[in-house]
């Protein structure tokens, strides 16, 4: 019995290690560019005692550009397209994964087809979609262009099509109709499927550079990654600026990852759905 | 090297366009019908930190000196996206009313495909003197015998020398001509290992050596002269040997940074080596020169700078033109000064000012104002400058040691 | 619930039959659930791309959009002629290669590990996801610190035979830099995936796998592989469809020379693109690659459903 045991603790042991090595080697830059940031601009790429880190690059972004609103503006957007995206995208996913209908393959299809299509490809015609509708400088430019998501699509498909098949009839049996089988069983067996989508969705719209850009000159429309790159071209003299611009960028959606994944769990799906 | 400048003086007073004006051109005015000027004008320019000081001082006194007149400015984050969008802009007629950048970009290309307007007719009714800026400065903003800019800020090219990395090679003396910077690269890399020339490898770079034999592309008819070959040979040698090595190589993001951290002895470089040096690397010895030519003795020196120009899309063109004059004026030169730009005045009665100002700049003054070679790239500027780039990548990579057939070639596709 | 036809029951919507049947069956809803994103998807993505395909049969003036003419399949027949357009095939090709198994059987292994613990996935899952999520100059940018001449990862691997120099800049090497950095990037993502789905996997099946003597390995082998087929078949496809569509970390390698450099080594299929659309203002040469590139996907996906169990088909 012991031998068990102590044969067991030595796989945990070697698992954890593996698992917590990669896991340093995956965070070690992020790990470096905050401790680069809480350098004063002449320790750069020293090494230097706790004492010695600094606020001060922050304090100097701070001071020397308007972050509160790049902020404010990519926190509206980004909420914005992953709100509705959740929305949009598991509704048309649920349908293409459990209803039978026609012209569903068609669909599915056609969603694969528009995936396969680089935006840098198509973006020319959408600049002049987006400069018809006179949607230049605004926020409808970088919300609703992106309320769907064919890559969503086909990732929630792939988790409603994992539910066992009998649910709908279950349902049926007890008077449920299509919709409602839809809200009250199916999401919440999902909300793992769903967290995945909120995180990719809000990293993707918070990350984004090439769309904003390309819509936005209007400096107080200015999201975040065009408010840095500013700030980086400006400050290429200052490295230890330009870290603490990219840790700015970046924990906030290390955040919201840390808060979404939580449903990142054994949904009751898999418990089975046992009569 | 437009993203190494410390300030991208991006004058172009661009206020919020695109929201509630109508898409396309925002130039709304009256035009000059009854001889007062009035409308909206946008510019644009790359913005950020003092060029936001800077801009908004000029576009107030410009309103100030035409009233009735409305500036809005459309501001790129950097000059880099603003580069990047331009094309795309001008194409479908949404780019600012009056653009603010300087001729290392493919201005000839703009300008021969229709995006920016010809100023030369509207050039008589304004304030506006030529003679005011250097020579070489107007001719950059020249193409086909057509003004297509009017000067804002200097630019030049210089030669950067890092002391502490010469000293170890035991080089104590500037070199008289450029077959003697081989040389002394070659002495670099045998007495330290370390690379004598470091180069960012792009068509503005690559141009400084030709233009240092004697070279230069005269728009297309000239791509593949003898001297534009030695250019590019001379480097070509110094890389077969390790004694040249570029930027990418030695892991530095642009020229400055490996000489700042003493990984290279000499570059090709400019006054924006300044700013970065004293900033980044305040304790390497360096020197900007002219760069050394054929001829001992003599020297090499590139002008060319920032103008503002007038979109062909833009309706009134009379009123761009006015608002213009006035963010070119005397005045608006002394702000550049007094606002600590960073960039130099593009008139030459203020040169002398700023070179009081800035004492490193004090080499150049005298060559920048006597002449100056202007960058006069073949007008398929883009297309050319990558063949040129790449093709030269790929010469270095077969530690080949000629250009010949590569300009050859570029001058059959590229020529005019 | 479902109506069985026979040859005289055939749908037909015209008769009030058919539309009676329409009604009862699943198509009202699906569609009513499917409108949202069929309008969003029809407007900004399905209209841009048809008009790039539109645009690919035309000459477009450099500075003018509006200025166009046909020009048939002129912008095709000098694709096919142009050595860097095959070029960027190749490298694409050569890339998709390198990527997909690499960050395949990485996640599917990590998400293993991560499914067998049961304490700190979540900081695990995060620590993993950091590089997907960090902004990828900043990582790129690291990176080429580390496999400069001299630096840490280029020194480490000579020890291996590779030559020390700088990864990036070497036209040998500079491809196989873009596979490790973007695997670095994206290994987190399907991680993520695969482990989501796992957690889809009901207990009660590992538990009699281990009543019936089944070691960590058999149980691998036999439960969650089959398990996770299904985001299996999506991380292969989007794996593959993302590999494709590589473009930032290009564009940063590039730095302030021309894209694709050193020399054309990283010039994929979308580089060729963007340089073509926004760099060399041939919209007409640049939409013509893309639907090359599109005929080329379409023809390896029905290829690859020829060889797709039946089960496993998307």
């Amino acid at each position: 019995m012991t031998a068990y045991r102590a044969r067991r603790r030595a796989v945990r042991g070697v698992q954890y290690g593996i698992l917590s090595m990669f896991g340093l080697i995956m965070a070690a830059p992020l790990i470096f560019v905050i401790y680069a940031s809480l350098l004063a601009p002449s320790d750069y790429f020293r090494i230097v005692a706790p004492d010695q880190l600094t606020l001060q690059n922050y304090s100097y972004v701070f001071g020397h550009a308007p972050i509160g609103r790049w902020y404010l503006n990519t926190a509206f957007v980004t909420a914005s397209v992953v709100v509705g995206a959740v929305i949009v995208n598991t509704l048309a996913s649920w349908a293409l994964a459990r209803f039978r209908f026609t012209g569903k393959q068609t669909v599915f299809l056609s969603v694969i087809l528009i995936l396969l299509v680089p935006i840098q490809a198509y973006l020319i015609p959408l600049y002049l979609q987006i400069v018809n509708l006179s949607w230049l400088n605004t926020y409808w430019s970088l919300i609703v262009p992106f309320l769907v998501n064919p890559l969503l699509i086909f990732l929630m498909r792939q988790y409603f099509g994992r539910l066992p098949k009998d649910l709908e009839e279950a349902a049926a049996i007890d008077g449920a109709n299509r919709l409602k089988v839809f809200w009250r069983i199916g999401v919440p067996l999902t909300m793992t499927g769903i967290a995945t989508q909120a995180i990719l969705a809000g990293t993707w719209t918070w990350n984004s550079f090439l769309v904003p850009v390309t819509f936005i000159n209007n400096p107080s429309m200015f999201v975040l990654t065009l408010g840095l790159d500013s700030l980086q071209a400006q400050n290429y003299t200052l490295p230890t600026v330009q870290m603490a611009g990219v840790v700015l960028l970046t924990l906030p959606i290390v955040v919201m990852f840390l808060i979404f994944q939580r449903f990142i769990v054994p949904s009751m799906a898999s418990s089975g759905i046992k009569g | 090297m437009r993203r190494r400048r410390l300030v991208s003086l991006s004058i172009a007073v661009i206020a919020v366009t695109g929201v509630v004006t109508a898409c396309g051109s925002s130039n709304s005015g009256s035009g000059s019908s009854s001889g007062k000027l009035s409308g909206t004008v946008t510019v644009g320019f790359a913005g950020g930190g003092v060029i936001n000081t800077y801009m908004a001082d000029i576009i107030k006194h410009a309103e100030k000196e035409l009233p009735g007149v409305t500036i809005k400015q459309v501001v790129y984050p950097t000059y880099d996206d603003q580069l990047n969008e331009l094309p795309t802009e001008f194409a479908a007629g949404t780019a600012p009313d009056i653009t603010l950048w300087d001729n290392s970009a493919p201005v000839a290309e703009f300008a021969t495909q229709g995006a920016i307007a010809s100023m030369s007719s509207l050039i008589g009714g304004t304030s506006v003197k030529l003679s005011a800026f250097p020579q070489a400065l107007v001719n950059g903003w020249t193409i086909d015998g057509k003004l297509y800019g009017v000067p804002s800020y200097l630019q030049n090219s210089a030669y950067v020398y890092n002391h502490d990395v010469l000293g170890k090679a035991g080089i104590t003396s500037y070199p008289t001509d450029i077959a003697q910077v081989g040389q002394d690269a070659q002495q670099v890399k045998t007495k330290t290992g370390k690379p004598g020339i470091v180069i960012l490898e792009n068509l503005f770079h690559l141009t400084q050596y030709m233009l240092a034999f004697g070279g230069g592309y005269n728009y297309g008819k000239t791509i593949d002269s003898a001297q534009n070959v030695a250019g590019l040979n001379f480097l070509l040698k110094l890389f077969a040997d390790g004694a040249a090595a570029s930027s990418e190589q030695l892991g530095a993001t642009w020229d400055g940074v490996a000489i700042g951290d003493n990984q290279a002895a000499m570059a090709d470089g400019g006054p924006w080596y300044i700013g970065y040096m004293s900033t980044s690397a305040p304790k390497v010895p360096y020197s900007l020169e002219p760069i050394p030519s054929v001829t001992p003795g003599k020297s090499v020196i590139t002008t060319y700078g920032g103008a503002y120009s007038i979109s062909t899309k833009s309706s009134d063109k009379a009123l761009d033109m006015a608002v213009v004059a006035q963010l070119t004026n005397a005045w608006s030169q002394n702000e550049e000064i007094t606002t600590n730009l960073g960039f130099v005045p593009a008139m030459t009665s203020y040169v002398a000012d700023y070179r009081a100002h800035t004492p490193e700049y004090a080499p150049f003054t005298n060559a920048v104002l006597a002449g100056g070679e202007s960058l006069n790239y073949p007008v398929n500027t883009t297309a050319f400058g990558n063949a040129l780039v790449t093709g030269f990548q790929q010469l270095v990579a077969a530690h080949s040691t000629s250009s010949a057939a590569l300009l050859k070639q570029l001058q059959k596709q590229y020529g005019s | 619930m479902t109506a069985t036809t026979s040859k005289a029951d055939s749908p037909q919507r015209g008769t009030r039959r058919g539309l009676r049947r329409f009604l009862a069956s699943d198509n009202p809803a699906a569609w009513l659930m499917l409108a949202p994103a069929l309008v969003l998807l029809a407007w900004w993505y399905a209209v841009p791309i048809v008009e790039s395909v539109v645009l690919s049969f035309q000459h477009v003036a450099e500075f003018n959009f509006a200025q166009r003419s046909f020009a048939g399949l002129q912008n095709y027949q000098q694709l096919i002629s142009d050595p860097a357009f095959r070029k960027s095939l190749e490298i694409t090709g050569a890339f998709v290669l390198g990527v997909v198994p690499a960050q395949t059987v990485l996640a599917l292994l990590i998400a293993a590990l991560l499914h067998s613990i049961s304490r700190a996935q979540g900081a695990f899952r995060t620590a993993y996801f950091v590089p997907y999520m960090t902004s990828t100059i900043a990582i790129t940018t690291i990176f080429m610190q580390l496999f400069v001449k001299g630096g840490v990862a280029a020194t480490a691997l000579s020890v291996v035979g590779v030559p020390n120099q700088t990864w990036y800049a070497s036209t040998h090497l500079a491809l196989a830099f873009l596979v490790i950095v973007y695997v670095y990037m994206f290994v987190g993502l399907y991680i993520v995936i695969f482990s989501g789905g796992m957690e889809t996997i009901p207990k009660d099946l590992y538990e009699a796998a281990s009543i019936d003597g089944a070691g960590p390995f058999r149980q691998f082998w036999s439960v969650t592989l089959p398990g996770v087929r299904p985001f299996m078949a999506f991380v292969l496809v989007t794996g593959i469809i993302q590999a494709v569509q590589v473009f930032d970390q290009a564009y940063v390698i590039a730095g302030g020379t021309v894209l694709g450099s050193p020399a054309g080594a990283t010039s994929t299929i979308v580089i060729f693109i963007y340089e073509q659309a926004f760099r060399l203002l041939d919209i007409g040469y640049a939409s013509a690659a893309t639907v090359f590139l599109l005929a080329c996907m379409i023809v390896l996906g029905l290829l690859s459903r020829r060889f797709t169990p039946r089960g496993d088909r998307l």
